[in-house]
C-alpha cells in the first residue's frame, strides 16, 4: 500500500497542463543532435571543466557506481535540452570511459554497475594486466635462479 | 539498465578486437606473400556501436599513456 505522505507528495493529475506546453527545454528540439556532437561535448566537458572532474570524482570515491553516475549526467543534459535521451544512452560508454579515465588517474576504485557494487568486485584492467605481468616475470626468474640438477654418477654435484 | 550492460560488452568486444589485433608489418615480402590491403571505413559509414568504439578506444589510449607518463 502506498504511504500515505508519499501519496500526498505526487503531482496532482493534470499539473503538467498548467504550464504552457513547448516552454520547457526538453520540449524544444536539441541542441546536439549528432552521436559525435553529443561524445565532444562530453569529452570536452569531462576534460576541461574542473568543477565538473571534482564532483564526479568526489561521487565515485563516495562508492557511486560509474553506470548510475552517467545516467544521471545525461538526463540531466536531457532536460537541459541539448540532447535527446536515445542519443544520450548511445554515449554512454564514452561517458563511463571517461569516468574510469578519471578514477585510474586519481587511484580511486571504482564498480562499473551497481552489481558489481554489491559483490565488491573492482573491474581494473591495467591492475589486472600489471599483476599478471609481475607474476610472469617472478616465475621466470625462479625458474633461472633453480640449480642444475645432476644428471648421472658422472656429473657430481659439490661436495 | 540491463541493455547498457549488453551494450558495453559489445562496445568493449569490440575495442578488444581492434586494439589486440597485431599491426601488419608494412614491409611487403614479395608479391606473393603481401597482405590483403585492409580498407580503411569511413567515419560516416561507420555503424553506431564503431562510432562508440572508436571514442572509447581513443580514450583508453590516452589513458595508457598518461598512466605510462605517471608512472
Amino acid at each position: 500500500m502506498i504511504n500515505p505522505e508519499e501519496f500526498l507528495e505526487a503531482p496532482i493529475p493534470g499539473m503538467s497542463l498548467t504550464t504552457e506546453p513547448g516552454n520547457s527545454p526538453w520540449e524544444q528540439p536539441p541542441q546536439l543532435v549528432t552521436l559525435q556532437e553529443v561524445a565532444d561535448y562530453y569529452i570536452n566537458n569531462l576534460t576541461e571543466d574542473q568543477e565538473a572532474i571534482d564532483k564526479v570524482l568526489d561521487a565515485i570515491e563516495a562508492g557511486a557506481p560509474l553506470q548510475i553516475l552517467a545516467n544521471a549526467v545525461i538526463t540531466f543534459n536531457m532536460m537541459k535540452g541539448i540532447h535527446t535521451i536515445d542519443v544520450g544512452f548511445l554515449v554512454m560508454p564514452i561517458i563511463v570511459e571517461m569516468f574510469i579515465t578519471l578514477a585510474e588517474l586519481n587511484d580511486i576504485q571504482y564498480f562499473i554497475t551497481p552489481e558489481d557494487s554489491l559483490k565488491g568486485k573492482v573491474l581494473n584492467r591495467d591492475l589486472v594486466e600489471k599483476i599478471v605481468n609481475s607474476s610472469e616475470a617472478k616465475t621466470e626468474e625462479a625458474l633461472q635462479s633453480l640449480a642444475p640438477v645432476s644428471k648421472g654418477l658422472m656429473s657430481k654435484g659439490n661436495m | 539498465m540491463k541493455n547498457f550492460k549488453k551494450y558495453y560488452s559489445k562496445i568493449n568486444s569490440i575495442v578488444d578486437k581492434t586494439m589486440l589485433t597485431p599491426k601488419v608489418d608494412p614491409v611487403s615480402k614479395g608479391i606473393v606473400q603481401r597482405p590483403a590491403k585492409k580498407e580503411e571505413v569511413p567515419v560516416g559509414k561507420m555503424t553506431v556501436e564503431q562510432q562508440v568504439a572508436r571514442y572509447v578506444e581513443i580514450i583508453r589510449k590516452q589513458k595508457k599513456e598518461l598512466l605510462n607518463d605517471k608512472s
